[in-house]
């Protein structure tokens, strides 16, 4: 299998499915000849030309809020949301137009749009370039929410996101775009609602989306080295979630560590243990543990900003409490 | 007062029909909220007739509008059937929405309405992206997006327009200045000239009676013809006036606004009264004739309430669907 | 010399205050600076330590009782006091009870030694609740096991689902003299280490070497022996001392002397296990397969501290605390042994 980087695969995405779907186009600040500050674009403006690859305004609420009429009028629009933070300035066009038009109109309209954005802090971006902010969408019912893991899911997952009728919003960590991974020759696509297990384990359940994955996955392994069989699981989408999976993963296992990168409080980790709490509770042999980002601004030091996510070691070191019994 | 003729009565007529029908249908409105038989909060287009029917008369129902909160005009302007909209006011199974819109969400999208819209500006960026859309399917379609001089003060407004103007959009941006958003004066919240907000996008502005169903209508004939054709957009400031408060239920109005102003537009500036004094004394038809047509209308109203009041609500099961679209393309 | 011990004015607008809990039981001795009580007001809870030191007497009031401002609830004296006072005298509710509407008293409250399990990690949660995840509860549940059990006979919790296995074992081993159910009961003391280390040394002089372990196995025989009829199916007392892994079985050691004290290979099984972890950092321990009495013995600053665990059956509480006192009197002087 070829390997490419996320911004390869990411790219590939958006040109198959604009070569497949002619109603398919791209628009947001500096997506065209620039191909975004993070160059995951370029190249499409040659091929599929400034009708379909518009650069806007810095406006963003603006080019959002077109986005949402394009949809429902026709078009398929993929809006290049630069940062993740500044969805603050987009939420009235995301969650009081975009996702309840469907449900308002009893059926009659619906939002094919796909906003792309970013998230995660340690890039050393500060306070308003570094957030994670997916349980902000998440909590509004209409819009779906995907954290794609690695070139392989980005790729997959926003074709997916591409071809749904839903408002989705696609958050891809901003420090993987040089990820190198494994991606298919051929045309695939990942069905969302469908967490993958990438480590069977059985003493412990390691559920993570975005790069949080790649922590559990090293922490995994350091479980390992102390005996300790941990299961990691990408959620993949937090909606729709897979909640099967997880119920059935923690059912087997007895114990979880979720793991996110947006801020702990009132977060998916939150949400993921309640469920669990929910469906698995007399299952669970260990207090189900949320571990997300501290609840402060990222700040800009380094060494600060290092202490505000979650780690490998210190997922290993919470697991080793739990699966020992000395967490209380 | 622009230049119709006796040629032009079956449109003039029709016009006053819809106005007629707008009117009728917000006092059955009116009293159905006020008699406690309509649940929520809901806004009267009465007085505003003109604007909404003057501009929608050069629209194909394939052509898009968006509305705002004040939105049962827009909706009949665009064609919509009464029944359906009184289902959707008491939150009825035959709804527009089936039942889960109300008055401040209606949208018939069968004729081209995008849907009324709460949030106070909110489908500025819905009508733009339809336009944007239209140019880039290759369709003539024409937008127009009505909103209130309240409007004006929302950053988004002036987002889209920019953008509209740079990449030539096929959209109309129509201010209904009724001269009061919520309880507060046009003066006290917005400064400067209104139209030179637009212009200063080097959008092409126009002022208008809004009252003058005639003045309405043959400009916007024009801006949808000029748009169709690739020249928008265009922004309208309709000068207009809400008989009723802000929402029903506003009904001492006395610190933001006067009787005798009220009564002023009501008796010298009421569109309906206008165009019929109009076709009256040009002889083109007589009272009698239009007093048939508010008659019938009357009785279409009435059957219509009478319907939705002992139509079906929805079924408990639906409150679940419609969250998402069934997938997908 | 008696000291009373009054509800203190914690608070600018307080009135009373209510004794959320006794830091030590009727009879018990308190050291200056021991909290006596913690005492709830305006939603905090406080501390409140003693003054002077003295045994804790003529205790007033009950957990949960809302005392005036001023009023005594306890006295401090030189000796411990008659401990069977009278549970009518003691007050449920400090305010709008009359002593005859009080409930009984807890029997805890009058239990001289403190009885509670080893370790801070072990406390039980108030009201005796058991701390077990939902998972041990749920296999419990199915395999009919009472997991209260398991909790009183380790005093560890909160309890895992890997504890179930202990808990199978401890419900399925037969008991000593046929007794279908046993309920490990726990009594720990705290003791002055000096003349326990001197005797030692004496020890040493006269009998040559004679490891630690041994002469608390003596001193608890003995001790045994001085509180209740060691009868034919008890003897000979056999006690199995450890130290580290390993076990030392010894018959009948008060007996000896200890210059003719020699382990013995098993014949019977131990009734009584002296554990000591003085220097191997194990506060606390407790095995399935401990004999029916167990003494553990672990270092504390300048003391040893022992806890007693037992089988209710095979030796009733009132007697436990009397091998205790007995084992207590024999640590702080040794010498009396040898006289």
């Amino acid at each position: 299998m070829k390997q490419i980087t996320w911004s390869h695969a990411v790219n590939e995405a958006i040109a198959e499915e604009m070569r497949r779907d002619d109603m398919v186009f791209l628009l947001g600040e500096d997506v065209a000849e620039a191909g975004t500050p993070f160059k995951v674009l370029s190249g499409l403006v040659e091929e599929f030309g400034v009708k379909r690859v518009v650069d806007t305004p810095i406006s963003e609420a603006g080019f959002v809020g077109l986005a949402v009429g394009a949809a429902m009028t026709g078009a398929r629009p993929i809006v290049d949301l630069m940062f993740g933070d500044f969805i603050f300035l987009t939420l009235d066009q995301i969650a009081n137009q975009a996702a309840k038009q469907c449900y308002m109109s009893g059926g009659k309209l619906k939002v094919p749009m796909v906003v792309r954005t970013n998230m995660g802090a340690t890039r050393r971006s500060a306070a308003q370039h570094s957030q994670s902010l997916h349980t902000l969408v998440a909590h509004i019912p209409g819009l779906k929410v995907a954290l794609p893991s690695t070139p392989y899911e980005a790729k997959g997952l926003l074709k997916t996101a591409i071809r749904d009728d839903n408002p989705v919003v696609v958050f891809e960590d901003k420090l993987s775009y040089q990820m190198k991974g494994e991606v298919p020759e051929e045309e695939y696509t990942i069905p969302f609602g469908s967490a993958n297990i990438l480590r069977p384990g059985n003493d412990i359940s390691l559920i993570a989306a975005s790069s949080m994955v790649q922590v559990c996955e090293t922490a995994a392994a350091q479980l390992e080295a102390l005996g300790i069989s941990a299961e990691v699981i990408d959620i993949r989408t937090v909606v729709p979630l897979d909640e099967d999976t997880l119920v059935a993963s923690v059912k087997k296992t007895g114990r979880a560590i979720i793991v996110d990168e947006g801020h702990q409080s009132y977060g998916i980790t939150s949400e993921i243990a309640a469920r669990l709490g929910e469906k698995a509770f007399y299952y669970l042999d260990a207090p189900l543990t949320r571990m997300g980002a501290m609840d402060v601004p990222v700040p800009f030091s380094p060494v600060l900003e290092d202490l505000t996510v979650p780690t490998a070691d210190g997922v290993t070191a919470k697991a080793v409490d739990l699966v020992s019994g000395a967490a209380r | 007062m622009a230049t119709f003729n006796q040629s032009d009565l079956p449109r003039l007529l029709r016009m006053y029909r819809r106005m007629v029908k707008i009117r009728v249908f917000e006092d059955n409105a009116n009293e159905l909220y006020l008699s406690a038989k309509m649940p929520g909060l809901t806004h009267m287009y009465s007085g505003q007739e003109a604007v909404a029917v003057g501009l929608c008369e050069s629209l194909k129902s394939s052509d898009h509008i968006t509305s705002t909160h004040r939105g049962h005009g827009h909706c009949i302007a665009k064609g919509a059937q009464l029944k359906p909209m009184f289902c959707e006011l008491l939150g009825k199974a035959e709804g527009y929405c089936r039942g889960k819109g109300g008055s401040m969400h209606i949208a018939d999208q069968d004729n081209g309405n995008l849907g009324a819209n709460a949030i106070v500006g909110g489908s500025a960026g819905i009508a733009t992206g339809a336009a944007f859309s239209a140019k880039f399917r290759g369709s003539d379609q024409v937008t127009v997006c009505f909103f209130g001089d309240g409007a004006l003060g929302q950053g988004l407004l002036y987002e889209v327009m920019n953008m509209a103007a740079l990449w030539s959009l096929p959209v109309i941006y129509a201010c209904e200045n009724n001269h009061y958003g919520e309880y507060t004066h046009v003066s006290e919240m917005a400064a400067g000239d209104l139209k030179a907000r637009a212009e200063a996008f080097g959008i092409e502005a126009h002022t208008v009676d809004g009252q003058d169903v005639m003045a309405v209508c043959q400009l916007g004939e024009s801006l949808v013809a000029r748009t169709r054709k690739g020249g928008g957009p265009f922004f309208i400031l309709l000068d207009t006036y809400r008989y009723h408060g802000h929402h029903v239920g506003d009904v001492n109005r006395a610190y933001y606004r006067s009787k005798d102003e009220e009564k002023h537009w009501k008796n010298e500036r009421d569109p309906i009264i206008k165009l019929a004094e109009h076709m009256i004394s040009n002889k083109w038809t007589t009272q009698t004739q239009l007093d048939a047509v508010a008659s019938e209308i009357k009785a279409e109203a009435k059957a219509a309430v009478d319907y939705a009041i002992s139509a079906p609500y929805p079924s408990g099961d639906e409150v679940g669907m419609h969250v998402y679209a069934a997938m997908q393309n | 010399m008696t000291h009373k011990i009054i509800m203190p004015a914690l608070g600018m607008n307080q009135d009373t205050g209510v004794i959320v809990s006794w830091g030590k039981a009727p009879g018990e001795f308190v050291a200056v600076g021991d909290v006596i009580m913690d005492v709830e007001t305006d939603k905090a809870i406080q501390e409140i330590e003693a003054s002077q030191a003295g045994y804790l007497s003529r205790v007033q009031y009950q957990v949960g009782a809302e005392v005036p401002v001023g009023e005594v609830v306890a006295v401090l004296t030189d000796k411990p006091e008659d401990e069977t006072q009278s549970a009518s005298t003691i007050r449920a509710k400090g305010i709008g009870k009359t002593p005859q509407q009080a409930p009984p008293a807890e029997s805890e409250a009058r239990t001289p030694a403190r009885q509670s399990p080893p370790n801070t990690n072990s406390a039980m949660e108030p009201e005796g609740k058991l701390l077990a995840s939902p998972k041990a509860k749920r296999l419990a549940a199915e395999a009919g096991l009472d997991l209260n059990k398991l909790a009183s006979a380790r005093g560890m919790q909160p309890l895992h689902a890997a504890d179930i296995a202990e808990l199978r074992a401890l419900e399925s081993a037969p008991l000593p003299g046929g007794v279908a159910v046993a309920v490990k009961s726990t009594i720990c003391a705290r003791v002055e280490a000096d003349a326990l280390l001197e005797f030692r040394r004496v020890l040493e002089r006269n009998s040559g070497n004679l490891d630690r372990a041994s002469i608390l196995a003596v001193f608890a025989a003995s001790a045994l022996r001085f509180c209740i009829d060691i009868d034919e199916k008890m003897s000979p007392l056999v006690v199995a001392v450890s130290a580290g892994s390993g076990k030392t079985f010894y018959s009948d050691p008060d007996l000896r002397g200890f210059s003719n004290l020699a382990p013995v290979e098993l014949t019977e099984p131990p009734t009584l296990l002296v554990r000591d972890t003085r220097d191997s950092g194990i506060i606390s321990i407790k095995l399935a397969d401990d004999a029916p009495l167990a003494i553990t013995v672990s270092d504390r600053p300048n003391a040893v501290e022992i806890e007693f665990s037992f089988d209710e059956p095979v030796l009733p509480g009132v007697d436990a605390i009397r091998v205790v006192s007995e084992l207590v009197a024999r640590i702080t002087e040794p010498m009396r042994l040898l006289l």
